[in-house]
């Protein structure tokens, strides 16, 4: 299989303090990779320096082939490639759905014309021709990551990083997420990254790694990792990973 | 009570461990006690003034000799045809000493009165030295005086320019760089970086509207001096106050994109903007206090202030109609100050 995403020997450093040590991995085109951690275990550091939002101090990652470090001299096809949805969701809450989509079309150059194609199709996808029209302020958090997503799509990335995604959902929004990225991966061929610290919720992903103190301690896939470790579930063998180390 | 001290104690931790609270309660304070010790002065030191002797006798050259002695003023010599010219530059007050001085005639003092305050206090501290001269009280006048510019002494005239000065700073450094910097605060500038717009074009369309608003408002600020207050405007100024008002915007804009680019949260941006830009714009431009009654450092230390060159452009173009060839020098600096200001932003913006 393609690898789209690879990272190597990545090290960040905050003045004395490393964050992430020595990280690396692949992931493989249309699969969705779960990195798993608890708060401070350098997840978000990660995929910020993947997608570019943060400089690394060492170490090297290839986007589907381009370096990501010279990706800043070949723009164009390094980011049109991914789309990021942040933690916070990182929408204008002062404007309405469809304005915030048509400014993330705008963003990537998909033109007017083009861009209400796309928003329509979106409409569809997502269920959104109820709150189209209302500002974003105005939703619920459940909502508010369904826009979130759909921005991050709307110019159809092969890469899709996702930090976090159902921290303020209720538990039907977080089901309805995760069955949209598995049907996107599955048919569409999208590769997702994805945080979490919600172990329930890896299971959905086909790749785990799982981080703790800025280092991988183990990957595989979900049931490679519960085997391994004799648990009946990821929280299990996540708490008896954390215990070896110790 | 136990727990009141409690309170109270963690309350002066607070302060002490937060540096903006520190900053905001004893540093602002205490330069503004020292500032304010200095700018706040009524009385003249160091004026400017011209002396213009057409009687060229033992007499006057007594009186020149007298006016220049005093601390208040610094005097040059001119000629007859270089009165309204010296009342362009920096020079405040010409006393014209007339031929026939000595038998009699009367020594006339011209005043550039677009700051009514500073042209009477000139023009009374030199009645007092010519009373001196011909050793009679204050009280008779041995003088005529024309105040030039603005002879109904309407202080409104000064006023209006310096306002339009302090609101366009307050759009186009406050508002501009907290609104620049919510994108931060709310991350949806993680986002704008993720696309293929360029930073630079990113940043230049948050502030470009304020171009327009800053506009709108210097149109509606004038429209409302000259409806309440008879603010004398010609047309033949609208280009050059277009000309001189464009460079300053884009100058303030500057200042507030550099912040932006350098705080990151909503109060920090105002902090800076509040004592970086809006405190010395109401000290340091000339419509409050008069520059001339500073200290040289404080004077100088005004030079760096965009709102200053504007301000005196601004009193050229529409108080004393001097049009755009006035004002150029005051272009020049702050398209010097502009291009500095965005050399470093675009420096930072891009290592973002």
């Amino acid at each position: 299989m393609n690898k789209i995403i690879i990272v190597d020997d990545l090290v960040k450093e905050y003045g004395s303090k490393t964050v992430v040590r020595n990280i690396s991995f692949n992931i493989t085109s249309g699969s969705i990779y779960g990195l798993l951690g608890a708060n401070g275990a350098g997840k978000t550091t990660v995929i910020k320096m993947i997608i570019g939002l943060v400089q690394p101090t060492s170490g090297s990652i290839y986007i589907d082939g381009i370096n990501a470090k010279l990706g800043k001299n070949n723009g164009t096809d390094f980011k049109s490639k991914i789309g990021y949805m942040g933690q916070q969701f990182n929408l204008y809450n002062q404007l309405t759905v469809r304005q915030n989509l048509m400014l993330h079309a705008g963003c990537h150059y998909i033109g007017r014309r083009n861009g209400n194609i796309r928003i329509e199709e979106l409409i569809t996808d997502f269920q959104l021709s109820d709150i189209i029209d209302v500002s974003t302020a105005k939703l619920s958090a459940g909502q508010q990551q369904k826009i979130a997503f759909a921005c991050s799509i709307i110019h159809r990335p092969k890469i899709v990083v996702v930090d976090e995604p159902t921290n303020q959902s209720d538990q039907n929004s977080k089901r309805i997420f995760w069955e949209q990225i598995t049907s996107l991966s599955k048919q569409s061929g999208i590769t997702f990254l994805v945080t979490t610290h919600n172990l329930f919720e890896a299971e959905y992903c086909n790749y785990i790694s799982i981080m703790d103190g800025g280092i991988i301690k183990e990957a595989g896939t979900p049931s490679g990792i519960k085997s391994k470790y004799n648990a009946d579930s990821l929280t299990e063998a996540f708490r008896r990973i954390v215990k070896n180390n110790k | 009570m136990f727990s009141f001290f409690v309170l109270l104690k963690k309350e002066i931790k607070l302060i002490r461990r937060d540096s903006k609270a520190f900053l905001l309660l004893f540093v602002l304070s205490i330069s503004l006690v020292i500032i304010f010790g200095y700018v706040l002065r009524s009385d003249l030191h160091d004026l400017k003034i011209a002396i213009c002797d057409e009687n060229n006798s033992l007499h006057s050259q007594r009186l020149s000799a007298k006016i220049g002695a005093s601390k208040l003023f610094r005097v040059i010599n001119i000629g007859p045809s270089q009165i309204e010219a010296s009342l362009q530059t920096d020079v405040k007050a010409v006393v014209v000493i007339p031929p026939d001085f000595t038998s009699g005639n009367k020594v006339q003092i011209i005043c550039d009165a677009t700051d009514p305050n500073l042209a009477t206090t000139a023009s009374s501290y030199l009645n007092k030295i010519i009373s001196e001269y011909y050793n009679s009280s204050e009280n008779e006048e041995h003088y005529t005086s024309k105040m030039l510019y603005n002879p109904t002494l309407n202080a409104g005239l000064l006023n209006i320019p310096g306002v339009i000065s302090l609101i366009i700073m307050l759009i186009c450094v406050m508002t501009s760089s907290v609104q620049s910097v919510k994108e931060k605060e709310f991350h949806t500038i993680e986002t704008l970086k993720l696309t293929n717009v360029p930073k630079l074009i990113i940043y230049s369309s948050k502030l470009l509207p304020y171009f327009f608003i800053s506009f709108i408002q210097i149109t509606a600020t004038l429209a409302i001096s000259i409806i309440l207050w008879g603010f004398p405007f010609s047309p033949e100024n609208i280009l050059p106050l277009i000309i001189l008002s464009s460079i300053y915007i884009i100058t303030c804009l500057s200042v507030g994109l550099l912040i932006s680019v350098f705080t990151q949260n909503q109060f920090d941006a105002q902090l800076v903007s509040l004592m970086a830009m809006i405190i010395p714009t109401a000290l340091f431009t000339g419509f409050i206090f008069p520059l001339e009654n500073m200290p040289l450092p404080l004077q100088y230390l005004s030079t760096i202030v965009p709102s200053r060159w504007y301000y005196s452009g601004l009193l050229d173009i529409l108080v004393r109609g001097g049009g755009i060839q006035s004002a150029w020098k005051y272009i020049f600096i702050m398209m010097l100050m502009s291009a500095l200001l965005n050399l470093i932003s675009i420096k930072k913006i891009k290592s973002l």
